[in-house]
């Protein structure tokens, strides 16, 4: 029952937003996924998309704007037992925090970032955001937009994402199919949300969505090997140039290896004993380290 | 005939929610708590507003809100903006 | 005896290398020593030097004049020629002396220019030959060596690594010169070439032929006769670390499990450290602990992550300098909200913007205490030498849990570059503060109590919610004033509770008489240069007494009016333009500071200039300007 999953957090939304159906469906994937409540974290930006972890019954850190992402992965490189989630606004991952979401992208963390994509910095009073198609003017707009709108999917494929995925707010039973698989996924992932504002996007409204999008159908995600990724990318190229957003499963790569398994690779404990896991003290007292043996060549002999 | 509490037409106004709109009717109606004729019982919609909670939800969440006003859809101040300053 | 040599050439040859070999075997002899890295923001070819004290007695510092140059190239003869003391002797290679003096392409047209003038004023001439024979009219004691011949003549050198040669072969000039036998020096490149077969042997090649020339010609033996290091007792185990090392060797001893960093200098050697010994082992040989270290998209990242593993449970710390810090600040500022033990090492280099990004200041002293908007309870250490740069480096950490807020560790590029020989640490403690207890059966993060540090549960043992907003005692977003006012409070109240619990030796200390009468403040590594004046001006009846300021925030006013209220005369001793210590101290203590003594040059404050400002304020100049080094 999802409802177990309210924090009791009045979730203080315009009514109509968009946030309570990605709320929602969250709710519904985390009870179908059967994950103990204290190993998952929710870690978000700021704005009306970053409150989402305190309506949530589960660890949140409601971080800066622009920054859950290097947050998300100071926790998960810590204690890779924890099932990591972000969520941001447009403007927050594809804004302020750009730089971070591509960086997460080289490193395959096993982390899904959620773009709530709503078109408009929402509790600033919707100014234009990074999505928000040249030309348009939203209601506080003084003049249409002048610049053009980034393509959250086509940046996780030039940035190495290995899960890319497309839902709408209000398809509840398609965004939580999309967040389960995109939680399940060894590797970072991202989830762009399509979300209306009903307070200051009257471009992407309901209706809009509607009749601009559509589900993806006869598209294998899968990436089998690599003269395959050349041909997904190019395939996934011709599907965002279309006219309509395409709804659905984009990308699914498991050929490359996850952050941690990277991190293993380098540090031979990682596996077994993660930053998390391991004892720094004996009851107050530092651990009986071989100083002349560790630090070896630092010794005047 | 049941009154606009159970009504598919009736859209109480987000803040002010004894007055709405009626789909029916034009302009600002008060809402009507007696019978009215225009009355058609609310089906079952997938998202619901909760007067008690004031909030939107989900049918999966019906069982929370058992007892509570809840409505199709609320009336949203089309100027709503106007009047909202920045808050993050 | 006290010995003082420059060994110089270009960025990027080696000549790194060849201070370090030079130092190595100076500790190696049972010396103290202190030597100063200068070097350009550049990678090949600008002019770079050690300046590199031996002495048997404990030093702190470096000091001018110097009584050896050994140089690699022209430039160095051109910019250090003026820092031989009389009698001071000048190597460098014969092979340089038909070489124009200032056809310098690398040399700052400034520094060239002051060069063209002075070697005009004493009618020098413009070869390095005629520029010898003008030193030794002047006293000095000019010694052309044969290094390029005896390297290709008598090493006979398969290897095409001239480089180490040419370096090896002037350090071992200089050292044989200092009075260290040849089995020494042969004993530091071992160490030092510790993991390169074929550069050890090289190495040992050139110096052994070096040394033969050494023996040969009868010159430098007034070399011998102007260091006299004899041999010093023994001094038992040593280790030979520059502050960076200082900090990485703290970092691992105490338990450090996650390091963040973005590059920067003078920073991110701390980093390499930490990463080539992340393999901890007992005397068992048994692996007890392995840290990460992760290398962000930028620092904003860096501080970030580090917050994040903080909120897992594991000691995370991350190190920067100047521009690096100001992109954290965000970051800092949620750890102050959120009540995060993080650390941050920050090393000061010279500012603003890029600033002098190689060079020496302690001017973001005030932007430590204060960056951030709003207000928030942190600790600002700052470490005065190599030593308790380690040590505080624990120490840090173990502050950072005890009391749940950011710790910053405050040094400069001074700290960071020197290398010094340090005894090796002892285990100290681990504290790592308030943990929940079990059962609690609703976990509330930031409760509140009679102690403003509330007991902390990490990430994946309860539920909680963090939150850069302001937030309730479960960390939910809360703008009740009530609960605003209560939770502002807990916060802050942290700094009383900081400053009645840490000890006092934590945030001064005070060197010298007791009885004194001028007492000369200062912090970081100029802590040394004013050390080493204080033993000069003692012996010569000065009552003066130094007071090394450790704690900067929460600040202890209340400690150090207890000595600020003895003296007669308060100066204020550091390397920004305002004094920033002495405005601390006038703003926190209502004494005021009247005389500086500040050098803003991005060279280090050397322990002669301390002597000299010392007297120049007792002879009635209120502010001195420092501006001696290269």
């Amino acid at each position: 029952m999802s409802s177990d999953w309210n924090s009791g957090v009045w979730p203080d939304w315009c009514p109509g937003c968009g946030n309570f159906g990605i709320f929602t469906a969250l709710k519904g994937a985390l009870s179908e996924l059967g994950i103990s409540r204290e190993k998952m974290v929710l870690v978000s930006g700021i704005g009306c998309s970053g409150k989402i972890p305190h309506f949530v019954k589960v660890p949140g850190v409601h971080t800066l704007h622009g920054r859950a992402i290097p947050f998300a992965t100071g926790i998960k490189v810590s204690n890779p037992d924890l099932k990591v989630i972000v969520h941001g606004g447009d403007g927050d991952l594809l804004g302020i925090g750009m730089g971070h979401l591509i960086a997460m992208g080289r490193r395959n963390p096993e982390i899904l970032v959620v773009i709530h994509n709503n078109g408009v910095y929402g509790l600033t009073k919707g100014q234009a955001s990074p999505t928000l198609q040249l030309g348009k003017k939203t209601k506080s707009l003084a003049f249409p937009n002048i610049n053009s709108a980034v393509n959250p999917i086509l940046l996780g494929i030039a940035s190495g994402y290995t899960f890319l995925a497309r839902s709408y707010a209000y398809n509840i039973e398609h965004l939580k199919a999309c967040l389960k698989q995109g939680i399940s996924h060894s590797g970072a992932g991202i989830l762009e949300v399509i979300q209306p504002c009903p307070t200051w996007n009257n471009i992407v409204t309901m209706d809009w969505v509607e009749k601009n999008t559509y589900y993806l159908k006869d598209w294998d995600p899968v990436v089998k090997d690599d003269e395959d990724a050349v041909k997904k990318a190019q395939g996934i190229i011709g599907i965002e140039a279309g006219e309509k957003k395409a709804l659905g499963i984009i990308l699914t790569d498991r050929r490359k290896d996850p952050f941690g398994k990277r991190l293993a690779s380098v540090y031979k404990r990682y596996a077994t004993e993660p930053p998390a896991a391991q004892q720094v003290d004996k009851g107050g007292a530092p651990l009986s380290i071989d100083l002349e043996k560790t630090f070896h060549k630092f010794y005047i002999h | 005939m049941g009154s606009c509490k159970g009504c598919k037409w009736w859209r109480p106004d987000y803040f002010f929610d004894n007055l709405g709109e009626c789909e029916k009717k034009s302009g600002i109606c008060p809402e009507n708590k007696d019978s009215c004729e225009m009355y058609e019982e609310k089906s079952e919609t997938e998202f619901c507003w909760c007067r008690d909670c004031r909030i939107t939800f989900h049918a999966s969440e019906r069982d929370l809100h058992r007892g509570h006003d809840f409505f199709c859809r609320t009336r949203v101040d089309q100027d709503a903006h106007e009047y909202t300053s920045t808050g993050d | 005896m006290d010995l003082n040599f420059i060994i110089g050439g270009p960025q990027g040859g080696g000549i790194e290398t060849a201070g370090l070999l030079a130092v190595k075997a100076l500790a190696m002899h049972e010396l103290e020593v202190f030597a100063d890295r200068e070097y350009h923001s550049n990678i090949k070819g600008k002019h770079s030097y050690s300046h590199i004290r031996a002495s048997d007695e404990r030093i702190s510092s470096i000091k001018y004049p110097v009584d050896f140059v050994g140089a690699l190239d022209v430039e160095t003869i051109a910019t250090h020629y003026k820092d031989l003391r009389p009698g001071g002797v000048l190597i460098h290679d014969a092979a340089l002396l038909d070489k124009p003096i200032t056809k310098l392409p690398p040399m700052e047209k400034e520094r060239l220019e002051r060069l063209r003038a002075e070697l005009e004023v004493g009618n020098v001439g413009t070869t390095v030959k005629e520029l010898d024979e003008w030193l030794e009219r002047g006293g000095k004691v000019v010694l052309p060596f044969p290094f390029s011949r005896i390297i290709t003549e008598r090493a006979k050198l398969a290897s095409p690594m001239i480089e180490k040669a040419m370096n090896t072969a002037i350090a071992t000039v200089l050292l044989r010169g200092a009075g260290i036998p040849l089995d020494t020096i042969r004993e530091a490149i071992d160490s030092l070439f510790m993991e390169k077969a074929e550069a050890k042997e090289l190495n040992r090649a050139v110096a052994s032929a070096v040394s033969d020339g050494f023996d040969e010609v009868s010159r430098t033996k007034e070399m011998g006769t102007r260091s006299a290091i004899g041999k010093v007792p023994a001094r038992g185990k040593r280790m030979l670390v520059a502050g960076n090392d200082a900090v990485a060797i703290g970092k691992l001893i105490g338990g450090l499990r996650l390091q963040t960093y973005y590059p920067i200098t003078p920073a991110a050697d701390e980093s390499f450290v930490i990463e080539q010994h992340s393999s901890l082992f007992d005397p068992e040989g048994e692996l007890v602990g392995s840290p990460i270290v992760i290398q962000a998209e930028d620092e904003i990242s860096a501080i970030c992550m580090a917050i994040g593993g903080a909120l897992t449970g594991v000691r995370a710390a991350t190190c920067t300098s100047g521009p690096g810090f100001s992109l954290m600040v965000e970051g800092i500022g949620w750890a102050g909200m959120n009540e995060v033990p993080v650390v941050i090492t920050y090393y000061q280099r010279g500012g603003p913007s890029t600033g002098l990004p190689t060079r020496h200041s302690q001017s973001d002293l005030l932007f430590a205490t204060s960056s951030g908007h709003g207000e928030f309870a942190r600790i600002v250490l700052a470490s005065g030498s190599h030593e308790e740069t380690l040590y505080d480096a624990v120490k840090c950490m173990n502050l950072a849990e005890k009391y749940q807020v950011p710790v910053i560790h405050l040094l400069d590029k001074g700290i960071a570059n020197c290398v010094t020989a340090i005894n090796p640490p002892t285990l100290g403690k681990i504290e790592r503060g308030k943990r929940i207890g079990k059962g609690a059966w609703e976990y509330r993060r930031f409760a509140f109590g009679d102690d403003p540090v509330s007991p902390r549960a990490f990430l994946g043992e309860e539920l909680m919610w963090y939150t850069g907003d302001e937030h309730d005692e479960s960390g939910h977003i809360s703008e009740d004033p009530e609960n605003r006012r209560r939770m502002y409070e807990k916060r802050m109240s942290k700094k009383e509770k900081i400053l009645r619990e840490v000890p006092d030796e934590d945030k001064a200390v005070l060197f010298g008489d007791e009885n004194f009468e001028d007492l000369l403040v200062t912090w970081g590594v100029t802590t040394g240069a004013a050390l080493d004046a204080l033993t000069e001006l003692r012996a010569t009846g000065s009552k003066i007494a130094v007071l090394q300021v450790r704690m900067m925030e929460p600040f202890p006013d209340g400690f150090l009016s207890k000595f600020l209220s003895k003296a007669k005369s308060v100066m204020a001793l550091e390397a920004n333009y305002i004094g920033q210590l002495a405005e601390l101290i006038e703003w926190n203590t209502g004494f005021e500071v009247k005389n500086r003594i500040l050098k803003y040059t991005g060279r280090l404050i050397t322990q002669d200039e301390v002597v000299n400002a010392y007297m120049r304020i007792k002879g009635g100049e209120e502010r001195v300007v420092l501006t001696g080094g290269e």
